[in-house]
């Protein structure tokens, strides 16, 4: 979907991106992650063309989107921001709307998609509709940003920083909202963070960055697992193990059951993350029993099974 | 803020200013024994008529010019000329407004043309200085938006960076327009008539009661002036 190819920016004598090889296919979601001044956003912006790039060729869709009309360009991809940066004068239905009537659609088939889109964010039209961005929260805000961004239903779509400016519950609250969306819509993503956490629970691959260089492209696992150098090691942090057992459930730890199985000190459903079964078992329960969503006993898990998994 | 106060506010000042009967018996206390209560030449009305239309005028050619000038100096092709259009602005305000009236009279010789260019020059500086306040202050996120999002330069204009203006527009507008109003009340020095008529004449006679009469009118015309702009303000950004 989207191919760039020796990708270089240098502002004089500073050259804050160099060389980046990077392919994200369609239906994905990268997560381009690493410390402030990386160059993460500067690439993003390279992709729809908010900053040019000093050599290299971009591709998207198969077509060379260096040759394209950078603006034409821009209305097929949508474009989240962490500011949100919402219209202040207009209500959130004309700020969903503000693409499609660019592309000149009817009044009507704009009303019809802006209010599905809504609903789709989890805004209730009858009740949003006609507020103004104050009269949101943040949440609720970004959350339009996100309907703006899909208005014209682009098959792309760039995500900078969108969720850091909110607060913990919210910005977990909205990453299911987009995984939720994500598995409903299948858009090619091209996230941007500098959150490893956001990064592991939200991309299918991520590109780990440091002055201006892709050190690493990998999928969460394999990053966390087997980071190449230093430098990445020391970014996943100590903990990465841990957290590699956030994006595993506790099916896929689990030891499954077996005619002599004793009684268990508490249960866990299959799908449950891989680290909050440890931390149940860390917090002194020495036997779980994982249940299917039925709550049929199907296997249990000690802390033995996690010292086994790879 | 009512918007019917401030429409209906209008008939009823020009109403206040007929009653010639009120305004005598308000003012006879002040005029010297034997004197004119009223200026009687020229009705109150027709004074009052002849300031709207001054300050019409003149805040037209505010508009008309100052608008188009604050936008073009924050776009690419005028921002050079930026710094010395604020600069320039700035000192027409340090101006006493007396020496300002004076100036154009070269030009234009006495007369309302005159006043008109006096007051247009005085005017311009809090329209143009809020407008560009207004466009610098506009929200980064919401331009980097307009610009991801694929509006051109002319859609970003119109329809973001104008609008996001207004407010601050507005408010300039404001106080350009209390700013005209007062200084037309100098329009006779200057041999056109206004609010400022009956003033001038009773300085000139030291007579009291036409002083009060000049003042007491421009004064609530100002203030029907001020509200009617406020209300106006609420009505165009309804978002704030």
């Amino acid at each position: 979907m989207i191919r760039l190819e020796g990708i270089g920016k240098d502002y004089g004598p500073t050259a804050v991106l160099r060389g980046i090889d990077l392919h994200v296919a369609r239906g994905e979601l990268a997560v381009l992650i690493g410390p402030s001044g990386c160059g993460k956003t500067t690439l993003l912006r390279i992709v729809n063309r908010l900053i040019e790039p000093s050599a290299g060729r971009l591709t998207i869709d198969g077509r060379d989107a260096l040759a394209t009309d950078p603006v034409q360009l821009r209305r097929g991809i949508g474009y989240v921001i962490q500011g949100v940066g919402l219209f202040p004068h207009m209500s959130v239905l004309d700020n969903v709307e503000v693409v499609p009537r660019l592309l000149g659609w009817s009044a009507a088939r704009r009303r019809e998609r802006a209010e599905a889109l809504l609903a789709l964010v989890g805004l209730e039209p009858a009740r949003f509709a006609r507020r103004y961005p104050k009269e949101l929260s943040g949440g609720q805000q970004q959350r339009v940003g996100i309907a703006r961004a899909l208005a014209a239903d682009p098959a792309l779509l760039l995500m900078d920083e969108p969720f850091s400016a909110l607060d913990p519950l919210t910005r977990e609250r909205l990453q299911d909202e987009l995984l939720r969306i994500q598995a409903q819509l299948h858009k090619t993503i091209v996230f941007v963070t500098h959150d490893l956490d956001e990064a592991v629970r939200l991309g299918d691959r991520i590109a780990l960055m440091r002055e201006g260089r892709i050190v690493q492209h990998a999928a969460p696992d394999a990053l966390l697992h087997r980071p190449t150098d230093d430098f990445a090691a020391r970014f996943v942090g100590e903990e990465r193990e841990l957290k590699r057992l956030g994006r595993r459930t506790a099916l896929e730890l689990m030891r499954p059951a077996a005619d002599g199985d004793g009684p268990c000190a508490g249960t866990i459903v299959a799908q449950a993350s891989a680290r909050a079964a440890l931390s149940r078992l860390l917090g002194g329960e020495e036997t779980l029993a994982v249940v299917d969503e039925h709550g049929r006993r199907i296997g249990r898990l000690t802390l033995a099974d996690f010292a086994k998994a790879p | 803020m009512k918007a019917w106060i401030a429409v209906l506010c209008w008939p009823a000042l020009w109403l206040v200013y007929s009653r010639e009967d009120a305004w005598r018996a308000l003012l006879a206390p002040y005029a010297p024994p034997g004197r004119a209560v009223l200026f009687e030449r020229i009705a109150l009305t027709e004074l009052a008529w002849a300031h709207l239309g001054l300050v019409a005028g003149a805040m037209a050619a505010v508009l008309a010019l100052g608008v188009p000038l604050a936008v073009w100096a924050t776009r690419p092709s005028g921002r050079a000329f930026l710094p010395l259009l604020s600069n320039a602005v700035a000192i027409g305000q340090t101006l006493p407004p007396v020496a300002v009236l004076f100036l154009a009279l070269p030009l234009f010789g006495f007369g309302a043309r005159a006043v008109l260019l006096a007051l247009f020059l005085y005017g311009l500086l809090p329209t143009v200085h809020g407008m560009l306040l207004g466009l610098e202050r506009i929200a980064p996120e919401a331009l980097e938006a307009a610009h991801g999002m694929g509006m051109g330069s002319r859609e970003r204009l119109w329809r973001v960076e104008l609008p996001l203006t207004l407010p601050a527009l507005l408010a300039g507008v404001r106080t350009s327009t209390i700013l005209v109003l007062a200084t037309a009340t100098l329009a006779p020095m200057v041999g056109a008539n206004s609010l400022g008529t009956p003033i001038v004449a009773g300085l000139a006679v030291d007579n009291l009661a036409l002083v009060l009469e000049g003042a007491i009118a421009v004064a609530l015309f100002a203030v029907a002036a001020d509200y009617g702009l406020r209300v106006l303000e609420r009505r165009l950004t309804p978002w704030r």
